[in-house]
Protein backbone atom coordinates (compact mmCIF):
# COMPACT_ATOMS: atom_id res chain seq x y z
CA UNK A 1 0.00 0.00 0.00
CA UNK A 2 1.61 3.52 -0.95
CA UNK A 3 1.34 5.55 2.17
CA UNK A 4 -0.68 8.69 2.24
CA UNK A 5 1.45 11.51 3.03
CA UNK A 6 -0.38 14.12 1.85
CA UNK A 7 -4.44 14.15 2.62
CA UNK A 8 -5.51 17.61 2.29
CA UNK A 9 -8.08 18.33 -0.28
CA UNK A 10 -11.06 20.68 -1.33
CA UNK A 11 -14.55 19.34 -0.73
CA UNK A 12 -17.98 21.54 -1.58
CA UNK A 13 -21.08 21.95 0.45
CA UNK A 14 -23.60 22.15 -1.97
CA UNK A 15 -26.26 23.20 0.35
CA UNK A 16 -24.22 26.40 0.84
CA UNK A 17 -23.33 26.91 -2.79
CA UNK A 18 -25.46 29.39 -4.14
CA UNK A 19 -24.05 29.37 -7.67
CA UNK A 20 -22.36 32.83 -7.70
CA UNK A 21 -19.38 31.58 -9.77
CA UNK A 22 -17.03 33.82 -7.44
CA UNK A 23 -14.55 30.02 -7.32
CA UNK A 24 -14.70 30.35 -11.03
CA UNK A 25 -13.45 33.97 -11.33
CA UNK A 26 -11.01 33.86 -8.52
CA UNK A 27 -9.45 30.29 -9.94
CA UNK A 28 -9.11 31.77 -14.07
CA UNK A 29 -7.41 35.14 -12.82
CA UNK A 30 -5.60 34.17 -10.54
CA UNK A 31 -3.46 31.09 -12.80
CA UNK A 32 -3.83 33.93 -15.70
CA UNK A 33 -1.49 36.04 -12.97
CA UNK A 34 -4.21 38.48 -12.39
CA UNK A 35 -5.47 39.91 -8.78
CA UNK A 36 -7.61 42.28 -10.68
CA UNK A 37 -10.32 41.17 -13.05
CA UNK A 38 -10.52 44.29 -15.14
CA UNK A 39 -7.00 44.23 -15.28
CA UNK A 40 -6.76 40.94 -16.77
CA UNK A 41 -9.44 41.35 -19.24
CA UNK A 42 -7.92 44.32 -20.51
CA UNK A 43 -5.09 42.89 -21.03
CA UNK A 44 -6.82 40.08 -22.78
CA UNK A 45 -4.92 37.57 -20.43
CA UNK A 46 -5.79 33.68 -21.00
CA UNK A 47 -8.57 33.37 -18.69
CA UNK A 48 -9.50 29.78 -17.89
CA UNK A 49 -11.49 28.59 -14.95
CA UNK A 50 -9.98 24.94 -13.56
CA UNK A 51 -13.80 24.35 -11.84
CA UNK A 52 -16.80 24.97 -13.26
CA UNK A 53 -20.48 25.80 -11.78
CA UNK A 54 -22.63 23.36 -13.42
CA UNK A 55 -26.48 23.81 -13.15
CA UNK A 56 -28.11 20.45 -12.74
CA UNK A 57 -31.99 19.29 -12.21
CA UNK A 58 -32.02 23.19 -10.10
CA UNK A 59 -28.91 22.26 -8.31
CA UNK A 60 -25.10 24.31 -8.81
CA UNK A 61 -22.87 22.04 -8.42
CA UNK A 62 -19.26 23.12 -8.75
CA UNK A 63 -17.36 20.46 -11.15
CA UNK A 64 -13.90 19.75 -11.34
CA UNK A 65 -11.05 16.85 -11.48
CA UNK A 66 -11.71 14.79 -8.73
CA UNK A 67 -8.36 13.34 -8.57
CA UNK A 68 -10.14 10.22 -9.41
CA UNK A 69 -8.35 6.60 -8.18
CA UNK A 70 -6.96 4.79 -11.22
CA UNK A 71 -7.37 8.29 -12.95
CA UNK A 72 -8.09 7.48 -16.64
CA UNK A 73 -6.56 10.61 -18.16
CA UNK A 74 -3.48 9.90 -16.22
CA UNK A 75 -3.72 6.08 -17.66
CA UNK A 76 -4.05 7.16 -21.27
CA UNK A 77 -1.62 10.24 -21.43
CA UNK A 78 1.00 9.62 -23.46
CA UNK A 79 3.76 12.62 -23.00
CA UNK A 80 3.68 12.49 -19.13
CA UNK A 81 1.87 15.57 -18.74
CA UNK A 82 -0.45 13.76 -16.22
CA UNK A 83 0.53 11.36 -14.17
CA UNK A 84 -0.66 9.63 -11.62
CA UNK A 85 1.07 10.31 -8.15
CA UNK A 86 1.05 6.33 -5.81
CA UNK A 87 2.42 8.53 -2.80
CA UNK A 88 -0.32 10.99 -2.68
CA UNK A 89 -3.17 9.71 -4.68
CA UNK A 90 -3.06 12.96 -6.97
CA UNK A 91 -3.38 13.46 -10.36
CA UNK A 92 -0.74 15.78 -11.38
CA UNK A 93 -0.40 17.83 -13.99
CA UNK A 94 2.53 19.10 -16.11
CA UNK A 95 1.15 21.23 -18.68
CA UNK A 96 4.33 21.96 -20.48
CA UNK A 97 4.71 18.63 -20.97
CA UNK A 98 1.41 18.20 -23.41
CA UNK A 99 1.21 17.38 -27.02
CA UNK A 100 -2.05 18.08 -26.92
CA UNK A 101 -3.52 14.39 -28.48
CA UNK A 102 -7.02 14.90 -26.30
CA UNK A 103 -7.16 11.49 -24.95
CA UNK A 104 -7.59 12.87 -21.26
CA UNK A 105 -10.71 14.96 -22.98
CA UNK A 106 -12.21 12.16 -24.28
CA UNK A 107 -12.08 10.26 -21.38
CA UNK A 108 -12.40 12.12 -18.73
CA UNK A 109 -15.72 11.25 -16.92
CA UNK A 110 -16.27 14.76 -15.09
CA UNK A 111 -15.24 17.02 -18.16
CA UNK A 112 -12.59 17.88 -16.05
CA UNK A 113 -9.57 18.57 -18.34
CA UNK A 114 -9.79 21.28 -21.22
CA UNK A 115 -7.50 21.94 -23.65
CA UNK A 116 -6.31 25.38 -24.42
CA UNK A 117 -5.99 26.16 -28.59
CA UNK A 118 -4.21 29.41 -27.21
CA UNK A 119 -1.73 27.61 -25.28
CA UNK A 120 -1.70 24.26 -26.88
CA UNK A 121 -1.82 22.97 -23.09
CA UNK A 122 -3.85 21.05 -20.61
CA UNK A 123 -5.93 22.95 -17.73
CA UNK A 124 -7.01 21.00 -15.10
CA UNK A 125 -7.56 21.97 -11.34
CA UNK A 126 -4.19 21.21 -9.58
CA UNK A 127 -5.21 21.74 -6.29
CA UNK A 128 -3.35 25.01 -5.65
CA UNK A 129 -0.50 22.32 -4.89
CA UNK A 130 2.15 24.97 -4.00
CA UNK A 131 -0.76 27.12 -2.11
CA UNK A 132 -2.10 24.58 -0.14
CA UNK A 133 1.59 23.10 1.10
CA UNK A 134 2.36 26.13 2.09
CA UNK A 135 -0.75 26.01 4.61
CA UNK A 136 -2.51 28.75 2.70
CA UNK A 137 -5.88 28.02 0.77
CA UNK A 138 -6.32 27.39 -2.92
CA UNK A 139 -7.84 30.87 -4.58
CA UNK A 140 -11.27 29.14 -4.97
CA UNK A 141 -12.02 28.57 -1.29
CA UNK A 142 -10.47 32.36 -0.79
CA UNK A 143 -13.26 33.19 -2.95
CA UNK A 144 -16.17 31.33 -1.86
CA UNK A 145 -18.41 34.19 -0.10
CA UNK A 146 -20.57 31.59 1.51
CA UNK A 147 -17.72 28.83 3.20
CA UNK A 148 -19.25 26.48 0.67
CA UNK A 149 -15.43 25.70 -0.26
CA UNK A 150 -13.20 24.24 2.15
CA UNK A 151 -9.78 22.62 2.40
CA UNK A 152 -10.08 19.83 4.20
CA UNK A 153 -7.69 17.21 5.73
CA UNK A 154 -9.17 14.16 4.89
CA UNK A 155 -7.40 12.37 8.18
CA UNK A 156 -9.48 15.06 9.85
CA UNK A 157 -12.39 14.69 8.36
CA UNK A 158 -12.49 10.48 9.38
CA UNK A 159 -11.96 11.72 12.56
CA UNK A 160 -14.66 13.69 12.87
CA UNK A 161 -16.94 11.45 11.29
CA UNK A 162 -16.35 8.77 13.39
CA UNK A 163 -16.67 11.22 16.57
CA UNK A 164 -20.19 12.23 15.47
CA UNK A 165 -20.78 8.18 14.22
CA UNK A 166 -19.94 7.32 17.24
CA UNK A 167 -22.19 9.80 19.20
CA UNK A 168 -25.45 8.97 16.83
CA UNK A 169 -24.31 5.20 18.09
CA UNK A 170 -24.34 5.83 21.42
CA UNK A 171 -27.64 8.00 21.26
CA UNK A 172 -29.46 5.66 19.39
CA UNK A 173 -28.25 3.18 22.01
CA UNK A 174 -29.48 5.37 25.21
CA UNK A 175 -32.41 6.93 23.66
CA UNK A 176 -35.71 5.47 25.88
CA UNK A 177 -37.95 3.80 23.60
CA UNK B 1 1.07 6.41 -19.45
CA UNK B 2 -0.50 2.83 -18.61
CA UNK B 3 -0.78 0.53 -21.25
CA UNK B 4 -1.70 -2.37 -18.90
CA UNK B 5 -5.01 -2.80 -16.27
CA UNK B 6 -3.74 -2.67 -12.61
CA UNK B 7 -4.65 -6.15 -11.92
CA UNK B 8 -3.99 -8.14 -15.36
CA UNK B 9 -5.37 -11.40 -15.90
CA UNK B 10 -2.42 -13.58 -14.70
CA UNK B 11 -4.30 -16.88 -16.44
CA UNK B 12 -4.04 -17.18 -20.20
CA UNK B 13 -7.31 -18.00 -21.82
CA UNK B 14 -5.33 -19.66 -24.24
CA UNK B 15 -6.54 -17.60 -27.51
CA UNK B 16 -4.10 -15.48 -29.79
CA UNK B 17 -4.53 -12.10 -31.13
CA UNK B 18 -2.21 -10.54 -33.74
CA UNK B 19 -2.16 -6.53 -33.24
CA UNK B 20 -0.10 -5.23 -36.77
CA UNK B 21 1.18 -1.40 -36.03
CA UNK B 22 2.76 -0.84 -32.03
CA UNK B 23 1.59 3.18 -32.75
CA UNK B 24 -0.50 4.41 -30.00
CA UNK B 25 -3.55 2.82 -31.30
CA UNK B 26 -1.93 -1.12 -31.29
CA UNK B 27 -0.25 -0.73 -28.18
CA UNK B 28 -3.10 0.30 -26.07
CA UNK B 29 -5.21 -2.28 -27.58
CA UNK B 30 -1.93 -5.17 -27.36
CA UNK B 31 -2.15 -3.73 -23.74
CA UNK B 32 -5.89 -4.31 -23.04
CA UNK B 33 -6.01 -7.43 -24.17
CA UNK B 34 -3.16 -9.20 -22.81
CA UNK B 35 -4.50 -7.63 -19.65
CA UNK B 36 -7.84 -9.65 -20.11
CA UNK B 37 -5.58 -13.01 -20.30
CA UNK B 38 -4.92 -13.07 -24.25
CA UNK B 39 -1.66 -13.71 -25.86
CA UNK B 40 -0.95 -11.01 -27.84
CA UNK B 41 1.82 -10.30 -30.77
CA UNK B 42 2.57 -7.27 -31.84
CA UNK B 43 3.96 -6.75 -35.37
CA UNK B 44 5.67 -3.38 -36.63
CA UNK B 45 8.08 -2.80 -39.02
CA UNK B 46 9.97 -0.25 -37.60
CA UNK B 47 13.20 -1.57 -34.92
CA UNK B 48 11.48 0.48 -32.11
CA UNK B 49 7.67 0.57 -30.56
CA UNK B 50 5.39 3.31 -30.20
CA UNK B 51 4.64 4.24 -34.17
CA UNK B 52 4.77 8.23 -34.59
CA UNK B 53 4.33 8.84 -31.20
CA UNK B 54 7.73 7.54 -30.73
CA UNK B 55 9.65 8.48 -34.01
CA UNK B 56 7.41 10.69 -35.66
CA UNK B 57 7.20 13.68 -32.83
CA UNK B 58 10.79 14.89 -32.26
CA UNK B 59 12.16 14.54 -29.12
CA UNK B 60 12.46 17.98 -28.51
CA UNK B 61 8.47 18.12 -28.24
CA UNK B 62 8.13 14.90 -26.11
CA UNK B 63 10.10 13.02 -23.66
CA UNK B 64 9.91 9.16 -24.50
CA UNK B 65 10.53 8.05 -21.49
CA UNK B 66 7.11 7.03 -20.27
CA UNK B 67 6.50 5.41 -23.55
CA UNK B 68 9.79 3.34 -22.94
CA UNK B 69 8.50 2.53 -19.38
CA UNK B 70 4.92 1.48 -20.72
CA UNK B 71 6.04 -0.27 -23.53
CA UNK B 72 8.68 -2.14 -20.65
CA UNK B 73 5.16 -3.17 -18.67
CA UNK B 74 4.00 -4.47 -21.67
CA UNK B 75 6.85 -6.60 -22.50
CA UNK B 76 6.34 -8.04 -18.66
CA UNK B 77 2.99 -9.21 -19.43
CA UNK B 78 4.19 -11.79 -21.98
CA UNK B 79 3.60 -9.58 -25.13
CA UNK B 80 5.26 -10.95 -27.92
CA UNK B 81 7.30 -8.02 -30.01
CA UNK B 82 8.28 -8.45 -33.91
CA UNK B 83 9.68 -5.62 -34.59
CA UNK B 84 11.62 -4.50 -37.97
CA UNK B 85 8.93 -6.83 -39.62
CA UNK B 86 6.96 -5.41 -42.36
CA UNK B 87 3.71 -7.01 -42.62
CA UNK B 88 3.46 -7.88 -46.38
CA UNK B 89 7.03 -7.92 -47.16
CA UNK B 90 8.70 -9.99 -44.12
CA UNK B 91 5.25 -11.80 -43.41
CA UNK B 92 2.08 -12.11 -45.35
CA UNK B 93 -1.13 -10.96 -44.13
CA UNK B 94 -3.14 -13.85 -44.69
CA UNK B 95 -0.83 -15.72 -42.53
CA UNK B 96 -1.18 -13.64 -39.64
CA UNK B 97 -4.69 -13.25 -40.15
CA UNK B 98 -4.93 -17.11 -39.96
CA UNK B 99 -2.87 -18.29 -37.37
CA UNK B 100 -4.40 -15.54 -35.31
CA UNK B 101 -8.42 -15.88 -33.39
CA UNK B 102 -8.18 -11.73 -34.19
CA UNK B 103 -6.46 -9.72 -35.97
CA UNK B 104 -6.14 -5.71 -35.60
CA UNK B 105 -4.82 -3.85 -38.13
CA UNK B 106 -3.40 -0.38 -36.53
CA UNK B 107 -0.76 0.59 -39.63
CA UNK B 108 -1.30 4.44 -39.39
CA UNK B 109 -1.39 6.85 -42.09
CA UNK B 110 2.12 6.49 -43.55
CA UNK B 111 2.12 7.79 -47.15
CA UNK B 112 2.97 11.03 -47.43
CA UNK B 113 1.08 13.10 -50.39
CA UNK B 114 3.36 14.55 -53.03
CA UNK B 115 2.85 17.79 -54.63
CA UNK B 116 3.27 16.39 -57.74
CA UNK B 117 5.95 18.60 -59.16
CA UNK B 118 9.04 18.51 -61.58
CA UNK B 119 12.21 17.74 -59.35
CA UNK B 120 10.21 15.84 -56.64
CA UNK B 121 12.52 13.16 -57.09
CA UNK B 122 15.90 14.88 -56.29
CA UNK B 123 18.21 13.63 -54.33
CA UNK B 124 17.67 16.41 -51.18
CA UNK B 125 13.69 16.60 -51.60
CA UNK B 126 12.01 14.29 -48.12
CA UNK B 127 8.68 13.84 -47.23
CA UNK B 128 8.81 15.61 -44.01
CA UNK B 129 7.62 12.35 -41.99
CA UNK B 130 10.30 10.45 -43.51
CA UNK B 131 12.80 12.56 -42.62
CA UNK B 132 11.20 13.03 -38.98
CA UNK B 133 11.08 9.08 -38.51
CA UNK B 134 14.75 8.91 -40.20
CA UNK B 135 16.21 11.67 -37.71
CA UNK B 136 14.39 9.92 -34.69
CA UNK B 137 15.36 6.53 -35.29
CA UNK B 138 19.05 7.90 -35.92
CA UNK B 139 18.78 10.03 -32.59
CA UNK B 140 17.56 7.09 -30.86
CA UNK B 141 20.54 4.99 -31.73
CA UNK B 142 18.76 2.65 -34.53
CA UNK B 143 20.83 2.25 -37.75
CA UNK B 144 20.44 4.32 -40.87
CA UNK B 145 21.01 7.85 -40.42
CA UNK B 146 19.47 10.72 -41.52
CA UNK B 147 20.72 13.02 -44.20
CA UNK B 148 22.42 15.69 -42.57
CA UNK B 149 21.43 19.28 -43.33
CA UNK B 150 23.65 21.42 -41.14
CA UNK B 151 24.83 24.30 -42.80
CA UNK B 152 22.15 24.09 -45.57
CA UNK B 153 19.17 25.86 -46.48
CA UNK B 154 16.20 23.70 -45.75
CA UNK B 155 13.13 24.60 -47.57
CA UNK B 156 9.50 23.21 -45.31
CA UNK B 157 6.37 22.93 -47.59
CA UNK B 158 2.74 22.89 -45.62
CA UNK B 159 0.59 24.12 -43.38
CA UNK B 160 0.08 21.81 -40.88
CA UNK B 161 2.05 20.42 -37.56
CA UNK B 162 3.95 18.00 -39.48
CA UNK B 163 5.68 21.37 -41.34
CA UNK B 164 5.79 22.94 -37.98
CA UNK B 165 7.86 19.87 -36.63
CA UNK B 166 10.01 19.86 -39.68
CA UNK B 167 11.00 23.77 -39.20
CA UNK B 168 12.06 22.98 -35.40
CA UNK B 169 13.77 19.60 -36.32
CA UNK B 170 15.57 21.35 -39.46
CA UNK B 171 16.93 23.72 -37.06
CA UNK B 172 17.86 21.52 -34.35
CA UNK B 173 19.75 19.38 -37.49
CA UNK B 174 21.59 22.60 -38.05
CA UNK B 175 20.40 24.00 -40.90
CA UNK B 176 21.95 27.34 -41.87
CA UNK B 177 18.49 28.97 -42.66
CA UNK B 178 14.76 27.62 -42.70
CA UNK B 179 12.61 28.61 -45.32
CA UNK B 180 8.91 27.89 -45.03
CA UNK B 181 5.95 28.16 -47.92
CA UNK B 182 2.71 27.69 -47.42
CA UNK B 183 0.02 27.85 -50.26
CA UNK B 184 -2.69 29.10 -48.59
CA UNK B 185 -2.72 32.67 -46.28
CA UNK B 186 -1.96 32.64 -42.42
CA UNK B 187 -5.08 32.73 -41.47
CA UNK B 188 -5.81 28.94 -43.08
CA UNK B 189 -2.70 27.44 -41.89
CA UNK B 190 -4.11 24.13 -39.47
CA UNK B 191 -1.12 24.89 -37.78
CA UNK B 192 -2.37 27.85 -36.69
CA UNK B 193 -5.16 26.99 -36.14
CA UNK B 194 -4.46 23.90 -33.78
CA UNK B 195 -2.02 25.87 -32.06
CA UNK B 196 -2.13 30.09 -32.77
CA UNK B 197 0.49 31.09 -30.37
CA UNK B 198 3.42 28.34 -30.95
CA UNK B 199 2.21 28.76 -34.76
CA UNK B 200 3.41 32.90 -34.17
CA UNK B 201 6.69 32.10 -32.45
CA UNK B 202 8.15 29.71 -34.90
CA UNK B 203 6.88 31.98 -37.72
CA UNK B 204 9.39 34.79 -36.56
CA UNK B 205 12.06 32.42 -36.23
CA UNK B 206 12.34 30.95 -39.85
CA UNK B 207 11.37 32.49 -42.70
CA UNK B 208 7.59 32.15 -43.36
CA UNK B 209 6.28 32.53 -46.53
CA UNK B 210 2.16 32.06 -46.95
CA UNK B 211 0.52 32.54 -50.04
CA UNK B 212 3.90 30.82 -51.48
CA UNK B 213 4.08 27.28 -53.53
CA UNK B 214 6.58 25.62 -55.21
CA UNK B 215 6.22 25.17 -59.03
CA UNK B 216 9.48 22.98 -59.71
CA UNK B 217 12.63 21.81 -57.77
CA UNK B 218 15.69 22.41 -59.65
CA UNK B 219 18.91 20.43 -59.44
CA UNK B 220 22.35 19.90 -60.84
CA UNK B 221 23.83 15.99 -60.90
CA UNK B 222 20.85 14.76 -59.30
CA UNK B 223 21.40 16.77 -56.44
CA UNK B 224 18.55 19.73 -55.30
CA UNK B 225 19.95 23.03 -55.45
CA UNK B 226 17.40 25.40 -55.93
CA UNK B 227 13.36 25.99 -56.12
CA UNK B 228 11.01 27.50 -58.73
CA UNK B 229 7.97 28.94 -56.46
CA UNK B 230 4.81 31.38 -57.43
CA UNK B 231 2.58 33.73 -55.27
CA UNK B 232 -0.60 32.74 -54.71
CA UNK B 233 -3.87 34.78 -54.32
CA UNK B 234 -7.22 33.86 -52.27
CA UNK B 235 -10.32 32.85 -54.42
CA UNK B 236 -13.60 31.04 -53.34
CA UNK B 237 -14.01 28.28 -51.01
CA UNK B 238 -12.82 24.86 -52.20
CA UNK B 239 -13.86 21.73 -50.56
CA UNK B 240 -12.12 22.01 -47.67
CA UNK B 241 -14.37 25.02 -47.10
CA UNK B 242 -11.01 27.35 -46.76
CA UNK B 243 -10.41 30.35 -49.77
CA UNK B 244 -8.82 28.01 -52.84
CA UNK B 245 -5.04 29.36 -53.14
CA UNK B 246 -5.33 30.72 -56.99
CA UNK B 247 -1.65 30.92 -58.91
CA UNK B 248 -0.68 34.86 -59.28
CA UNK B 249 0.58 35.00 -63.09
CA UNK B 250 3.96 36.26 -63.91
CA UNK B 251 4.98 35.57 -60.10
CA UNK B 252 7.45 32.88 -60.46
CA UNK B 253 10.56 33.27 -58.64
CA UNK B 254 13.64 31.15 -58.10
CA UNK B 255 15.19 30.87 -54.90
CA UNK B 256 18.91 28.67 -53.73
CA UNK B 257 17.70 25.94 -51.70
CA UNK B 258 19.86 22.78 -50.23
CA UNK B 259 17.16 20.83 -48.98
CA UNK B 260 13.34 20.64 -49.33
CA UNK B 261 11.11 18.53 -46.28
CA UNK B 262 7.51 18.26 -47.82
CA UNK B 263 4.66 17.92 -45.84
CA UNK B 264 1.80 18.08 -47.93
CA UNK B 265 -0.13 15.48 -45.58
CA UNK B 266 -0.29 11.93 -45.04
CA UNK B 267 -2.96 9.35 -46.34
CA UNK B 268 -3.87 6.31 -44.23
CA UNK B 269 -1.72 3.16 -45.32
CA UNK B 270 -3.50 -0.64 -44.95
CA UNK B 271 -1.20 -3.24 -45.04
CA UNK B 272 -0.23 -4.79 -48.61
CA UNK B 273 -2.70 -7.51 -49.30
CA UNK B 274 -5.09 -6.22 -47.37
CA UNK B 275 -7.48 -6.14 -50.22
CA UNK B 276 -6.88 -9.36 -51.45
CA UNK B 277 -8.08 -10.90 -47.62
CA UNK B 278 -11.42 -9.62 -48.01
CA UNK B 279 -10.61 -6.30 -45.81
CA UNK B 280 -12.17 -3.38 -47.76
CA UNK B 281 -10.75 -0.15 -48.37
CA UNK B 282 -12.67 3.22 -48.66
CA UNK B 283 -11.96 5.12 -52.13
CA UNK B 284 -10.49 8.48 -51.19
CA UNK B 285 -13.86 10.12 -53.21
CA UNK B 286 -16.51 8.49 -51.25
CA UNK B 287 -14.86 9.56 -47.73
CA UNK B 288 -14.15 12.94 -48.94
CA UNK B 289 -18.29 13.63 -49.62
CA UNK B 290 -18.90 11.45 -46.54
CA UNK B 291 -16.44 13.73 -44.13
CA UNK B 292 -16.57 13.67 -40.78
CA UNK B 293 -18.56 9.85 -39.39
CA UNK B 294 -20.52 11.22 -35.88
CA UNK B 295 -23.59 9.71 -34.84
CA UNK B 296 -25.95 10.76 -32.26
CA UNK B 297 -26.00 7.52 -30.03
CA UNK B 298 -23.23 5.85 -28.89
CA UNK B 299 -22.54 2.53 -27.28
CA UNK B 300 -21.37 1.85 -23.91
CA UNK B 301 -19.55 -1.68 -23.09
CA UNK B 302 -19.90 -2.69 -19.99
CA UNK B 303 -18.94 -5.64 -18.05
CA UNK B 304 -22.04 -7.89 -16.94
CA UNK B 305 -19.71 -9.35 -14.37
CA UNK B 306 -17.29 -9.79 -12.22
CA UNK B 307 -15.79 -12.65 -13.68
CA UNK B 308 -15.59 -10.66 -17.27
CA UNK B 309 -19.12 -12.31 -18.78
CA UNK B 310 -20.18 -11.25 -22.20
CA UNK B 311 -20.14 -7.76 -22.47
CA UNK B 312 -23.36 -5.94 -23.01
CA UNK B 313 -24.27 -2.41 -24.66
CA UNK B 314 -25.99 0.62 -23.59
CA UNK B 315 -26.75 3.33 -26.08
CA UNK B 316 -26.50 6.86 -24.30
CA UNK B 317 -26.45 10.30 -26.10
CA UNK B 318 -22.90 11.12 -27.66
CA UNK B 319 -21.66 13.85 -25.36
CA UNK B 320 -17.89 13.91 -26.71
CA UNK B 321 -16.54 13.06 -30.19
CA UNK B 322 -14.61 9.99 -29.94
CA UNK B 323 -13.82 10.21 -33.61
CA UNK B 324 -14.79 14.13 -33.80
CA UNK B 325 -11.93 15.07 -36.27
CA UNK B 326 -13.24 12.66 -39.41
CA UNK B 327 -11.11 11.65 -42.32
CA UNK B 328 -10.80 14.21 -45.17
CA UNK B 329 -9.61 12.36 -47.66
CA UNK B 330 -7.60 8.72 -46.35
CA UNK B 331 -7.12 6.89 -49.77
CA UNK B 332 -6.80 3.89 -48.31
CA UNK B 333 -8.29 3.91 -44.93
CA UNK B 334 -9.48 0.85 -43.81
CA UNK B 335 -13.59 0.99 -43.40
CA UNK B 336 -14.91 -0.44 -40.28
CA UNK B 337 -18.39 -0.13 -38.36
CA UNK B 338 -19.32 1.15 -34.96
CA UNK B 339 -17.26 -1.94 -33.47
CA UNK B 340 -14.37 -1.40 -35.67
CA UNK B 341 -15.04 -4.44 -37.23
CA UNK B 342 -13.40 -4.27 -40.82
CA UNK B 343 -15.69 -6.86 -43.61
CA UNK B 344 -13.10 -9.85 -42.83
CA UNK B 345 -14.10 -12.16 -40.22
CA UNK B 346 -12.63 -11.78 -36.83
CA UNK B 347 -10.08 -8.54 -38.53
CA UNK B 348 -10.40 -5.10 -36.80
CA UNK B 349 -8.71 -1.62 -37.03
CA UNK B 350 -8.31 1.03 -35.08
CA UNK B 351 -6.19 4.43 -35.60
CA UNK B 352 -4.91 6.76 -38.07
CA UNK B 353 -5.59 3.46 -40.45
CA UNK B 354 -9.45 4.38 -40.47
CA UNK B 355 -9.28 8.29 -40.06
CA UNK B 356 -6.16 9.06 -41.64
CA UNK B 357 -4.25 11.89 -39.37
CA UNK B 358 -5.60 12.91 -35.90
CA UNK B 359 -4.02 13.48 -33.09
CA UNK B 360 -2.90 10.73 -31.24
CA UNK B 361 -6.09 10.89 -28.61
CA UNK B 362 -8.49 9.14 -31.08
CA UNK B 363 -5.67 6.26 -31.70
CA UNK B 364 -5.13 5.54 -27.92
CA UNK B 365 -9.19 5.55 -27.26
CA UNK B 366 -10.03 4.03 -30.71
CA UNK B 367 -7.26 1.43 -29.96
CA UNK B 368 -8.92 0.48 -26.28
CA UNK B 369 -12.48 0.26 -28.12
CA UNK B 370 -11.29 -2.02 -30.40
CA UNK B 371 -9.79 -4.29 -27.93
CA UNK B 372 -13.10 -4.57 -26.30
CA UNK B 373 -15.02 -5.33 -29.33
CA UNK B 374 -12.05 -8.07 -30.30
CA UNK B 375 -13.36 -9.24 -26.55
CA UNK B 376 -16.34 -9.49 -27.10
CA UNK B 377 -15.97 -11.73 -30.59
CA UNK B 378 -14.16 -14.05 -29.09
CA UNK B 379 -16.59 -14.43 -26.06
CA UNK B 380 -19.35 -15.06 -28.41
CA UNK B 381 -18.04 -16.05 -31.57
CA UNK B 382 -20.63 -13.81 -32.53
CA UNK B 383 -19.71 -11.79 -36.48
CA UNK B 384 -23.23 -10.59 -37.28
CA UNK B 385 -23.48 -9.55 -41.27
CA UNK B 386 -25.29 -6.30 -40.31
CA UNK B 387 -22.63 -3.64 -39.30
CA UNK B 388 -22.88 -2.51 -36.03
CA UNK B 389 -23.94 0.89 -35.47
CA UNK B 390 -22.60 3.90 -33.48
CA UNK B 391 -19.23 4.02 -31.80
CA UNK B 392 -18.32 3.15 -28.38
CA UNK B 393 -18.10 5.86 -25.86
CA UNK B 394 -15.45 5.35 -23.41
CA UNK B 395 -15.50 4.00 -20.05
CA UNK B 396 -13.37 4.36 -17.49
CA UNK B 397 -14.27 0.81 -16.10
CA UNK B 398 -12.11 -0.44 -19.58
CA UNK B 399 -9.27 0.27 -17.00
CA UNK B 400 -10.16 -0.89 -13.87
C1 LIG C 1 5.41 14.93 -37.28
C2 LIG C 1 4.21 14.52 -36.48
C3 LIG C 1 3.91 15.18 -35.30
C4 LIG C 1 2.81 14.83 -34.55
N1 LIG C 1 2.56 15.50 -33.40
C5 LIG C 1 1.50 15.17 -32.64
C6 LIG C 1 1.24 15.86 -31.42
O1 LIG C 1 1.96 16.77 -31.03
N2 LIG C 1 0.15 15.50 -30.71
C7 LIG C 1 -0.67 14.48 -31.11
O2 LIG C 1 -1.62 14.19 -30.40
N3 LIG C 1 -0.45 13.82 -32.26
C8 LIG C 1 0.61 14.14 -33.03
N4 LIG C 1 0.85 13.46 -34.21
C9 LIG C 1 -0.12 12.42 -34.62
C10 LIG C 1 0.06 11.10 -33.86
O3 LIG C 1 1.40 10.74 -33.85
C11 LIG C 1 -0.82 10.04 -34.50
O4 LIG C 1 -2.16 10.43 -34.40
C12 LIG C 1 -0.74 8.67 -33.83
O5 LIG C 1 0.59 8.24 -33.67
C13 LIG C 1 -1.52 7.65 -34.64
O6 LIG C 1 -1.51 6.42 -34.00
P1 LIG C 1 -1.72 5.04 -34.76
O7 LIG C 1 -1.48 3.99 -33.75
O8 LIG C 1 -3.02 5.05 -35.45
O9 LIG C 1 -0.61 5.02 -35.91
P2 LIG C 1 0.98 5.19 -35.88
O10 LIG C 1 1.44 5.91 -34.69
O11 LIG C 1 1.34 5.74 -37.19
O12 LIG C 1 1.50 3.70 -35.77
C14 LIG C 1 1.37 2.81 -36.84
C15 LIG C 1 2.46 1.75 -36.74
O13 LIG C 1 2.24 0.77 -37.74
C16 LIG C 1 3.45 0.42 -38.33
N5 LIG C 1 3.18 -0.09 -39.67
C17 LIG C 1 2.61 0.58 -40.70
N6 LIG C 1 2.50 -0.24 -41.77
C18 LIG C 1 3.00 -1.44 -41.40
C19 LIG C 1 3.15 -2.69 -42.05
N7 LIG C 1 2.75 -2.89 -43.31
N8 LIG C 1 3.75 -3.69 -41.37
C20 LIG C 1 4.16 -3.52 -40.10
N9 LIG C 1 4.03 -2.36 -39.43
C21 LIG C 1 3.45 -1.34 -40.07
C22 LIG C 1 4.29 1.66 -38.29
O14 LIG C 1 5.65 1.36 -38.30
C23 LIG C 1 3.84 2.30 -36.97
O15 LIG C 1 4.68 1.93 -35.90
C24 LIG C 1 1.95 13.79 -34.99
C25 LIG C 1 2.24 13.13 -36.18
C26 LIG C 1 3.34 13.49 -36.93
C27 LIG C 1 3.63 12.78 -38.21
Amino acid sequence: MPQQTETRTVIVDLERCMACRSCETACAKAHAGYEDIVEAILADAHMVPRVKVIAAAGVAVPIQCQHCEDAPCATVCPSGALSFDEETGEVRSEPARCIGCKACVIVCPFGAVEWSRRTGEIVRCDLCEDLIEEGEEPYCVRACPTGARQVIDLDALAQRKRQEAAQRTVLVMTAKP
Amino acid sequence: MRLIKRAPREQKKGRKVAVIGAGPAGLYAAGWLASEGYTVELIDMLPEPGGLLACGIPDLRMEKVNLREAVGELRGLGVAFRLGTKVGENVELEELIEGHDATLIATGAWQSRKLNVDGEGLAGVYSALEYLVDYTLARHSHDGEPPALSGGIVLVVGGGLSAVDACYVAREAGAAQVVWYYRRGEEQAPAREAEPEAFRLLTEQVDFHPLTQPVSFIGAGGKLTAVKAVRMRLGSKDASGRPRPIPIEGSEFERRIDYALVAAGEIATAPPGAVECGIEVADETALRTKGVVITNEVTIPVESSESGGPLQYVSIPRERAVRAKGSTSPRAAIKVDGRYRTTRRGVFAAGNVIDGPTQAGFAIVEGVMAAVAIKDYLETDQWPAEPYGGVYEWQELLFG
